[in-house]
């Protein structure tokens, strides 16, 4: 009787701590067929796995116990050592550590004599499985992306990194969601300074909660006001693990299949997987594509308005035919027709981003084909208009980054502006305003748009792989060297022989 | 990461400082200037302008061996003591302020002309300050990474007027000494000042590591700077000849005018943005130095408050500066009495810091050096 007390006692704290509220299974059962010592399992229905409970922890404690329990000294030990066939069992005595875990899906073991409490890792319930990032989709390389679920993202790494220096720290944050936070890095790769400096900005985070990995950046950036993306997110463990083994840090979360890694440079989101898989006069066109593209995004409606507006003389005559031709009896001037037509086009991104994919295509027909072809019947704008508003879409599509892309696109708006009421020196300033601007960028320390010497080889080109012996100077790292010169070992085999 | 405040310019981001303070708004009038005087053999002048700013480099890696924390500012308040040594201080300073004014009223006036007609001068100083204060506003670092992001960016500009050299007739330049050496000499009181803006060497080297050799890095930077000024005398001596050049206000946009590319109808349009890029990054260079210099001056107001105070200052002084013609004759009686001064007070500075040997200030600097 006075056993039964203890143990309620027991679990009547336990429930206090996980909250009243909470739907906290107490599974009280008697250990041994012979002997009369209670002992009772406390989980939380739906977040763990039941079948395991039942098998592997109830069946055996129940009914496979054959000797009296009750005088041994080491009880916990025993259990867990005969009886318990589940990995993943450890003890605990912290009582606040118990409630932790129990919110996270594992079950607590409570027996009325000791203080001690056995944990057993029963997480379960249902989560989605390894599917192709349909956000980032790629020709040639890895299908695999990352899942909501933590453990299963730190292993989809850990497979592809078997580095000892692999270093992996938990954090819990958040006041109500008790959110599980990972950072990755490699040990000797990665400068110190950055690693603390984020853990100490994370552990200042005071909040209620946070909905994924994008909100987390948010609070920990340098640059809160910054249009330019200030960390790096990705569905795809290959770009995880190049980031990782060149010194940059990766922060994952619970619930999130998108990991951020820092510090963070502007060129990371103009590179992507299969620049380093192709050929590499390939892949160096690619990416000399990619920086046309935000060129043209940002600079091309501006100049033709200026072009239109203000020095006509510099369009060549027989292009200046087509164009007053095109433009006759149109009542929207050109920078009005571009800008409405820009926003037709944002409407059309935005809208198209979250629809079902059959209603989309709908969407694009009616919005592509009809009402640019209505918007030139109806002489709302003129055709040239509308090419130079299609080819400045079509190349932001060509930015690999989707967050990048955006923020380029919204830097066409200002420039659009100044193109419109200052002409060229309107570009010129606008121009010298975004790379002054990126100059002054810096993330956890490290500048945002700097160009080392040695980093030109994997900035607008791609060299060969071969060539990359030193990771990039520009993120901060303690072994600088990536790979020997192991191709001079060809050549002289070639030569010697 | 670890970098000190006073590590934070690379060699490379000094040269490109160096080259863009140099190559100001005087390149696209300055083969016009000397050809007057020196007729077919002003490139001869140019180049030996050059004496210039090698001798400011020499004396500048001097000091800094004396000195390396301190930058000549310091220095003359050392040496002179706080009242004098402020006001040739001050007097140093006014050539930034001088070079901003006068290199934004010069770009307003090419503007106008062959760029923004429809704009009011007023727009476009505004505009103009605005991005440079910015740049300013943004310290060393910001200045340092743009100058190296637009030299390497915009290094074309420095290449288009070569273009022109196929248009060129090699009679123009013969006979070569034709003008004889006097008129050469001559010619360098013109091409001197347009080397003019080594002097900002002297504000920012404490700025650059002590691993950076500064005096390969100013030669390096004058090589350039004068041989592409030289190159663009040429040109613009084959190209229009010695008469013709004599007329245009800015000969080098003419040469520019010259190249025809299918499609783009004049090649003048893209050398004018980028070379406006390019002014950008000079006036922001003398901007950041001159509000740097009035924080030691005055040191109630922060440098990135001066830099708003100016803001407006800026402004009104480049309007000052009056039509093409009017600003450049100011410019050549203002900037030869002003490069004299320069070249005096450093050399004095260099001459007495030599005696000063073993003094504690000194002494205390290369201690903390040596940690």
């Amino acid at each position: 009787m006075e056993n039964q007390n203890l143990l309620q006692t027991k679990i009547n704290s336990i429930k206090s701590l996980v909250g009243e509220k909470n739907e906290l299974i107490v599974r009280e059962f008697v250990i041994g067929k012979s002997s009369s010592m209670d002992a009772a399992l406390l989980y939380i229905n739906g977040l763990t796995n039941r079948q395991t409970i039942d098998s592997d922890v109830l069946r055996p404690l129940m009914f496979k116990v054959e000797e009296d329990l009750a005088v041994t000294d080491n009880l916990e030990d025993i259990i867990i050592k005969k009886y318990i066939s589940i990995s993943n069992v450890f003890i605990e005595q912290d009582i606040n550590k118990v409630a932790l875990n129990i919110k996270r899906g594992k079950s607590v073991l409570v027996f009325p004599g000791t203080a001690k409490f056995i944990i057993i890792d029963t997480i379960g319930g249902e989560y989605r499985g390894i599917e192709d990032p349909i956000n980032e989709t790629s020709v040639r390389a890895s299908r695999e992306g990352f899942v909501e679920k933590l453990e299963t993202n730190i292993s989809l790494i850990r497979r592809r990194i078997k580095d000892n220096s692999l270093v992996e720290e938990r954090l819990v944050i958040g006041r109500r969601t008790s959110t599980d936070v990972a950072l990755l890095y490699i040990d000797n790769i990665a400068d110190i300074n950055i690693v603390n400096d984020i853990k100490e900005r994370l552990n200042a985070i005071d909040v209620d909660g946070f909905s994924g990995s994008g909100m987390l950046e948010q609070f920990i950036e340098c640059y809160p006001y910054s249009i330019f993306p200030q960390s790096f997110s990705t569905e795809r463990p290959d770009i995880v693990q190049s980031d990782l083994l060149e010194g940059r840090i990766a922060m994952l979360v619970d619930g999130t299949s998108f990991v951020v890694t820092f510090p963070v440079v502007l060129f990371e989101f103009f590179q992507t997987i299969e620049d380093y898989s192709e050929r590499t006069y390939l892949g160096s066109f690619t990416r000399l594509l990619r920086y046309i593209a935000a060129f043209i995004v940002i600079t091309l409606p501006a100049i033709y308005v200026t072009f239109i507006k203000f020095n006509p003389e510099l369009i060549p005559l027989k292009f200046l035919g087509a164009i007053i031709e095109s433009r006759k009896g149109i009542a929207l001037t050109p920078f009005m027709s571009i800008l409405s037509m820009n926003l037709i086009i944002e409407f059309l991104r935005e809208g198209g981003l979250r629809l079902p994919s059959k209603i989309g295509q709908t969407l694009s027909v009616v919005g592509g084909i009809i009402i640019g072809d209505a918007a030139t019947k109806a002489k709302i704008v003129s055709s040239t208009t509308l090419l130079i508003v299609g080819i400045a879409t079509v190349a932001t599509f060509l930015i690999p980054n989707y967050e990048m892309s955006l923020s380029i696109r919204l830097i066409s708006y200002p420039m659009l502006f100044l193109g419109n009421f200052l002409g060229m020196l309107g570009i010129a300033a606008g121009w010298f305003f975004v790379i002054t601007y990126l100059c002054t960028l810096e993330s956890y320390g490290v500048p945002y748009f700097k160009f080392y010497k040695n980093d030109l080889k994997d900035i607008f080109i791609r060299e060969p792989v071969w060539k990359m012996d030193k990771r990039p100077e520009i993120i901060p790292n303690v072994n600088p060297t990536r790979q020997s010169n192991f191709r001079n070992l060809f050549r002289r085999k070639k030569h010697g022989n | 990461m670890g970098t000190k405040e006073d590590n934070v310019l690379t060699e490379s981001q000094l040269m490109c400082i160096l080259i863009g303070s140099m190559t100001g708004i005087g390149v696209l009038s300055l083969p016009g200037d000397v050809i007057k005087i020196s007729k077919q053999d002003g490139w001869i002048s140019v180049f030996l302008g050059a004496v210039y700013p090698i001798y400011m480099v020499f004396i500048a890696n001097y000091i800094r061996k004396k000195y390396p924390k301190a930058d000549i500012l310091d220095i003359n308040k050392k040496i002179y003591g706080r009242f004098f040594g402020s006001i040739f201080n001050l007097i140093f300073l006014l050539s930034f302020l001088l070079a901003a004014t006068e290199v934004a009223a010069g770009i307003n006036n090419v503007l106008r002309i062959y760029m923004v007609p429809f704009l009011n001068r007023w727009n476009i100083l505004t505009v103009l300050f605005l991005i440079t204060a910015y740049a300013a506003y943004g310290g060393i670092k910001t200045i340092g990474r743009i100058n190296e992001v637009l030299f390497y960016g915009t290094f074309i500009v420095y290449i288009i007027p070569l273009f022109a050299i196929s248009k060129g007739n090699i009679l123009n330049l013969k006979p070569i000494f034709g003008s004889g050496a006097l008129n050469i000499i001559k010619g360098l009181k013109e091409t001197v000042v347009a080397y003019a803006g080594i002097e900002v060497l002297f504000i920012i080297y404490p700025f650059a590591g002590m691993d950076i050799n500064i005096k390969k890095c100013g030669l390096k930077s004058i090589a350039f700077t004068s041989t592409i000024y030289t190159l663009f005398t040429i040109v613009t001596i084959l190209y229009l000849g010695i008469d013709a050049t004599s007329i245009f206000l800015w000969p080098l946009v003419t040469v520019t005018e010259s190249i025809m590319i299918p499609v783009i109808n004049s090649f003048r349009y893209i050398f004018s943005s980028l070379w406006v890029m390019n002014m950008f990054r000079v006036i922001s260079i003398n901007y950041y130095t001159f509000s740097y210099g009035l924080n030691k001056f005055i040191k109630k107001f922060d440098r990135k408050a001066w830099v708003i105070i100016l803001f407006p200052i800026m402004i009104i002084l480049s309007t000052l500066y009056g039509s093409p013609t009017t600003r450049r004759d100011f410019l050549n009686m203002i900037f030869l009495p002003h490069v004299i001064y320069n070249v005096m007070l450093v050399t004095i500075t260099a001459i007495l810091v030599a005696f000063r040997k073993g003094d504690d200030y000194a002494k205390k600097d290369e201690n903390s050096n040596n940690d």
